[in-house]
């Protein structure tokens, strides 16, 4: 009982910053939601595979330092995570990958409508358009007839 | 009491301000509306004339493309409704003399998906700005239009993008 427990930071209350935590722990789920379609991935897509972790891991560590800025206790990656879907073929991991750039495109958008600092709001509005535009790539990857959304994130 | 008379004093100054700073620097969120109403418009023209003009799979591109400006025409129209009461025009005057011309009426050759690029990019651009200076909503509502036409011009209308 006298042993602390590692402190799990908690959402904060204000819109604005809990649109943004929000926003941090997707980004912890897409990174590690990736690793699982990098497995099950054809190595015909591994650029594409490459490109997204890589963007997910800079917005994160951008994201970390503008929520650390506000004096706020950022969210900590979840030791794992329950997949939306089951993800044993590369069709399923691609699905996989669809479902997190659209989910971070929500999330984002969250973050955009939300911020009160323009600052934070046009991070926010990049991070929408670099989600539209990888769901965009993996949905091409996929063969599908409409690879675009009219308002991605949105729900018009 | 009180609370009415301070209430109306606000208001009265708010308005005097906004009339007197007629170069007040930040433009009115209805400005940012109608411009991106009317870049919608114009480029759910342009795509529908270059789908038009165009062959094998750039044509289902397109069109996809006009449907989407027009979906994002409709809903900036609904918020400019919410915004002010009244609808929007139909067609914009600065809009249909300068977009009409390079777009539809022009005798030149048709538009292509070069062109339809070139329109999305400057559309995206200018949402961009938009969605950063608007709040709430309207700044979602901007920022998933700027993310829907550069996933169009990069990816829907360069293929090559997606995949290698």
């Amino acid at each position: 009982m006298t042993s602390p427990a590692p402190a799990t930071p908690t959402r904060p209350s204000g819109a604005a910053d809990g649109a943004l935590f929000d926003a941090i722990a997707t980004e912890h789920a897409t990174i590690y939601g990736y690793g699982i379609v990098s497995a099950h991935s054809k190595p015909e897509v591994n650029y594409l595979v490459s490109e997204a972790i890589a963007e997910h891991r800079t917005r994160r560590e951008a994201a970390i330092v503008m929520l650390e800025e506000h004096g706020v206790d950022v969210p900590l990656p979840a030791a794992g995570y329950r997949l939306p879907m089951e993800v044993d073929t590369p069709t399923e991991a691609v699905n996989l990958a669809v479902t997190m750039e659209q989910d971070g495109a929500t999330a984002w958008r969250a973050v955009v409508e939300q911020a009160t600092d323009q600052t934070v709001r046009a991070f926010g509005v990049t991070a929408l358009t670099e989600s539209a535009v990888t769901a965009a790539r993996w949905r091409s990857v996929r063969g599908d007839t409409a690879i675009t959304v009219a308002f991605p994130g949105g729900t018009e | 009491m009180l609370v009415g008379a301070t209430a109306l004093a606000v208001l009265g100054v708010t308005s005097v301000t906004t009339v007197a700073c007629g170069t007040a620097p930040p433009p009115p969120d209805l400005d940012d509306l109608t411009t991106a109403l009317d870049r919608a418009r114009a480029d759910s023209r342009l795509a529908t004339d270059a789908a038009a003009a165009s062959r094998g799979s750039a044509v289902d591109a397109l069109t996809a493309i006009a449907a989407e400006r027009s979906a994002h025409a409709e809903a900036l129209s609904e918020e400019i409704l919410r915004m002010t009461g009244h609808a929007a025009p139909t067609t914009s005057v600065t809009a249909s003399a300068t977009t009409s011309a390079a777009a539809t009426s022009a005798p030149g050759p048709d538009p292509t998906a070069d062109d339809v690029i070139g329109a999305l990019r400057a559309s995206a651009d200018s949402a961009t700005r938009a969605a950063a200076a608007l709040t709430g909503y309207r700044a979602g509502l901007l920022g998933s239009i700027a993310a829907a036409c550069t996933a169009a011009y990069t990816v829907a209308l360069t293929p090559a993008a997606g995949v290698r």
